[in-house]
């Protein structure tokens, strides 16, 4: 088949010819309709087109005016000609039906260039966008060299980019990933969405001061980012080649751990790693002053809660309380220093010793019954044992232990051991904590970087918490403040709208089936959305403002390691990890990232 | 010159079954001899005994045509002494289609394809109509095909006689060491101006079948005509030989399907005796009886996937679809046609005429 010479066929960028010697690989064809939004192309003999393939043609309007259309194979079928019946194969296999096997490609679009939205035309010649019309087709020639964030590979090696515009609150802000815990690998392309900004060069002189926190809500898998992945074999660390990126673990890791329980050292709580890892707490004195006492009620702002009433009001009496030296506050000249004497003497306050002697309003609120008073020290005395050993004043230098974020680069929260409230709790002051310092600044540089799984237990759709209120706080004006959200959950469905509303970027792995069905991923095509039920781990559909259709990309295997298995030493440490115990010889070394 | 496309579909008027074939070309005058293989008095059914080893199956190629009328039209008179003209008379357009499909053992492929179109008239003013390129592409020319008289009947058969050429044009092209099926008796290709070529002897050459899928002529006297009912699935009848302008030697064969009637699934299949006689004629007709019919079976269609089923063999359906098909669609050459009537019209002075719908002026 003669391909058609076009005048003016060479595919230009930048002023650089392309080489356009790419041959037919099939034509648009006439039996379905073709748009502008989606068309079928017959796939020519001796060539085959697979999916995410991109494709480029040209089509010649009336005037003389050449569209060059590109786009993404999105879905593939064969079938054969002249074959009526479904068993009709069998004939044809005999020998005995005549048929033609032919198959066709769905293209969507992804560029028109210029942009007159025109279908293109049945019989118009199709060929393999490669090198240079491959990133005009994606936009990523009109994203400065500079900004191009490595965001994975494509299915044949070749690098996909973020535009870090969209990433770093120039134009947007904001991650939001979906998918099945265990198999969508949400955590994993976090880290290496991470890794890619520090490493790539995309931060410029700002990667120095860019700082990234990282909540670890699972196991111990984020506590050895600073140690090299002793599973990355020399294929996986090849593929950081063509991304531009030098395979290693992070550099600058602080690692902060709750104290462990009863020990009134207050050695941190992990299993696996004991060096460089930094016990983290809030002094009585902190947790007073800083007004953090909400965060230990999930539905405290919800205003159908009488008790919320109290909530604030002993807030602000605590916020009054004089502060000690070592960190420790006094209430009517008791000395407290650790949050069950904190408890008690709320509880005193709200529960006179004599039955008949009236609550003091200050503490209790205007109009408030027994009731009510009561509901609020049930909640408190639950949330004592989760929280006591996070709210502490009882060791030497307790303050050096506050959350500072700008000690590493990369500051990982190790919350997994925490239960459910404290979670919310850590969570819900260290982003208020980190959210004001920004507020305070007053610039957005340098970025603050935040991740954090399980968006769904945070920002839950159906009800309002003081976590929630900072995350949306985060989401919606952390662009302009310098905040930058990677958020996942398992299921968008179940997470505040806003949030994922607000993400430029969205990102899905594997997803459940009845899940890959609402509403939360229209920026899937039809044919994604049933993809994304079968993606293996490794894989991420990513959705970015620049580009109409979502691109599937796999990311190299991690070159820090995700687990402690994992961790190789690091140069001049003795700090090694448990020795690797999982014999399994998985084939697929995706196998264990979450 | 001037012509006008009827306004009636072209489907209305006549039938142009395949019992036409046979009929026009197969008069049961022919002489017919029951005992070239065995005595009248013995005749049984046959259980062909030639082994087939299903790994290696010879070569079988079918060929068929199919035809459709796209328009009839009809054909202005010349103006006369520049009186206008007085009466149009009438003509076809047609396409014509023959191919041919190759089956070996896994592979059935559409082997050699040849679709022409025709125009066919009795009238003197018959110009051959060449259908722009610009409405729609490579549709091609009505080449002139001129008839014996306006009669339905001589139009039709010169249809057919087109497809015929055509059929036989290809199987001076048609290579291989098997057997190729004509669909249709052999005779009709004897009509033709050429002889084909594999006709002549030799046992390297394929051996040329007629296969005749609806029987509309008795030959045999009715009390042979009864072992056909008593046919089994793939048995055979003895060979009996048709005289006439072009002498075949030929059999009934019951192919699988149901047996509802005592014709249930019969074809009747012919050999040429071109160039064969006496002893050798009838060994060469009895080896080659019997391999077709041991082959014929495997191809035999069924009923819930053909409305002519078993007769009509999956290869030749197949075949039949995919030469349908290469025709295009008749709407879009009827349009065409129209264009060019309707192009004509500013060139050329209107006439009165009754069926003054269309008119056109070629040059």
């Amino acid at each position: 088949m003669a391909e058609p010479s076009y005048p003016d066929d060479q595919p230009t960028a930048g002023g650089q010819p392309v080489a356009s010697g790419q041959p037919t690989a099939g034509l648009v064809l006439g039996i379905d309709d073709a748009t502008p939004l989606e068309f079928w192309v017959a796939v020519a003999e001796g060539h085959h087109l697979q999916l995410d393939d991109v494709v480029a043609l040209s089509r010649i309007l009336p005037d003389g005016q050449q569209v060059k259309i590109y786009g993404v194979v999105s879905q593939l079928r064969a079938r054969q000609e002249g074959a009526s019946f479904q068993s009709d194969v069998f004939l044809i296999d005999q020998g005995v039906l005549p048929a033609q096997t032919s198959e066709a490609a769905l293209v969507q679009p992804t560029r028109f260039e210029p942009e007159i939205l025109v279908p293109p035309l049945p019989g118009t010649p199709v060929r393999v966008a490669v090198d240079l019309e491959r990133d005009i087709a994606l936009s990523f020639d009109t994203v400065a060299r500079d900004r191009k964030l490595p965001a994975g590979l494509s299915r044949n090696n070749e690098p996909v980019f973020l535009d870090f515009d969209f990433l770093d609150g120039t134009k947007g802000a904001h991650v939001n990933i979906s998918g099945i815990s265990g198999v969508a690998t949400k955590t994993s392309y976090a880290t290496f969405l991470l890794y890619s900004m520090f490493a790539s060069g995309t931060l410029g002189a700002e990667a120095a001061n860019t700082r990234a926190l990282i909540f670890n809500v699972k196991g111990e898998d984020l506590l050895f980012l600073d140690h090299p992945n002793s599973e990355l074999d020399g294929e996986q660390a090849a593929r950081y080649k063509p991304l531009g990126l030098p395979p290693g673990p992070f550099r600058d890791v602080g690692v902060l751990a709750p104290p462990r329980k009863g020990d009134p050292n207050a050695t941190p709580a992990t299993g696996s790693r004991h060096l460089g890892v930094s016990p983290f707490f809030w002094t009585v004195a902190d947790f007073c002053q800083q007004r953090l006492l909400p965060f230990l009620f999930a539905d405290a702002e919800d205003e159908r809660q009488q008790y919320t009433i109290v909530v604030q009001a002993v807030t602000a009496q605590l916020a009054e309380l004089a502060a000690t030296a070592d960190g420790a506050v006094t209430l009517d000249g008791r000395l407290i220093q650790t949050f069950a004497q904190l408890v008690d003497a709320i509880e005193d306050k709200l529960q006179p010793a004599d039955p008949d002697e009236p609550v003091d309003s200050r503490w209790a609120g205007r109009a408030v019954g027994t009731g009510t008073i009561n509901a609020f020290i049930r909640r408190l005395a639950s949330a004592r044992r989760h929280v006591e050993h996070l709210v502490r004043a009882d060791i030497g230098r307790a303050q050096e232990h506050a959350v500072n974020l700008d000690r590493h680069q990369v500051t990982v929260i190790d919350i997994h051991s925490l239960h459910d409230r404290a979670k919310r709790f850590v969570v819900g002051v260290v982003l208020r904590q980190a959210f004001d310092a920004k507020e305070r600044s007053g610039i957005a540089r340098p970025l603050q970087f935040v991740v954090l799984d399980e968006l769904n237990k945070y920002a839950p759709r159906d009800s309002s918490s003081p976590i929630k209120e900072i995350l949306l706080d985060v989401a919606e004006r952390g662009r302009s403040l310098g905040i930058v959200l990677i958020g996942a959950q398992q299921t968008a469905s179940e997470v505040e709208r806003r949030i994922v509303a607000n993400s430029a970027i969205r990102v899905v792995g594997r997803l459940d089936p009845a899940e890959a069905r609402r509403d939360e991923y229209g920026f899937l095509p039809a044919v994604a959305r049933q993809r994304s039920t079968i993606l293996k781990p490794g894989s991420m559909y990513v959705a970015q403002p620049r580009l109409p259709v979502p691109l599937l990309v796999e990311f190299p295997f991690p070159a820090w390691a995700t687990r402690p298995a994992e961790a190789g030493t690091v140069a001049g440490s003795s700090d090694t990890a448990a020795p690797a115990d999982d014999g399994d010889g998985s084939a697929d070394l995706f196998s264990g990232l979450t | 010159m001037n012509f006008a496309v009827e306004s009636w579909e072209p489907g209305y008027g006549t039938s142009v079954g395949d019992g036409a074939r046979e009929g026009i070309n197969d008069p049961s005058t022919r002489p017919v001899d029951p005992s070239v293989e065995i005595a009248p008095q013995d005749w049984r059914p046959i259980e062909p005994t030639v082994a087939v080893d299903e790994r290696s199956l010879p070569t079988v190629v079918f060929v068929d045509g199919v035809r459709r009328i796209d328009a009839r039209i009809w054909i202005e008179e010349l103006a006369i002494d520049g009186e206008p003209p007085a009466m149009s008379r009438p003509g076809v357009c047609a396409s014509v289609a023959a191919g041919a499909v190759r089956c070996t053992p896994g592979r059935a492929e559409i082997d050699q394809v040849l679709v022409r179109r025709g125009l066919y008239t009795a009238s003197e003013n018959g110009q051959p109509v060449h259908l722009s390129r610009s409405s729609a592409s490579g549709l091609g020319t009505y080449e002139l095909r001129p008839v014996a008289d306006d009669s339905d009947e001589a139009m039709y058969f010169g249809v057919h006689q087109h497809m015929t050429e055509l059929e036989y044009e290809l199987s001076e092209t048609v290579a291989g060491d098997g057997l190729v099926i004509y669909d249709g008796p052999l005779a009709e290709r004897a009509n033709s101006t050429q002889q084909p070529s594999q006709q002549s002897s030799g046992d390297d050459t394929p051996t040329a079948v007629g296969y005749i899928k609806t029987q509309h002529v008795q030959y045999l006297s009715p009390d042979l005509h009864a072992v056909i009912g008593g046919l089994d699935v793939g048995q055979r009848t003895p060979l009996f030989s048709v005289g006439g302008r072009f002498p075949v030697w030929s059999w009934y064969l019951r192919l699988p399907a149901p047996v509802a009637h005592a014709m249930s699934g019969v074809v009747r299949l012919e050999l040429s005796t071109a160039g064969r006689s006496g002893a050798e004629l009838k060994q060469w007709a009895i080896s080659r009886a019997d391999m077709v019919s041991r082959l014929l079976p495997r191809f035999a269609s069924e009923p819930h996937k053909d409305g002519r089923a078993p007769q009509n063999l999956y290869p030749i359906a197949g075949l039949e679809r995919h030469l349908r098909h290469l025709l295009g669609d008749y709407r879009v050459l009827e349009r065409a046609l129209r264009n060019i009537t309707a192009a004509g019209r500013s060139t050329t002075i209107p006439s009165p005429s009754t069926l003054a719908t269309n008119r056109v002026g070629l040059s």
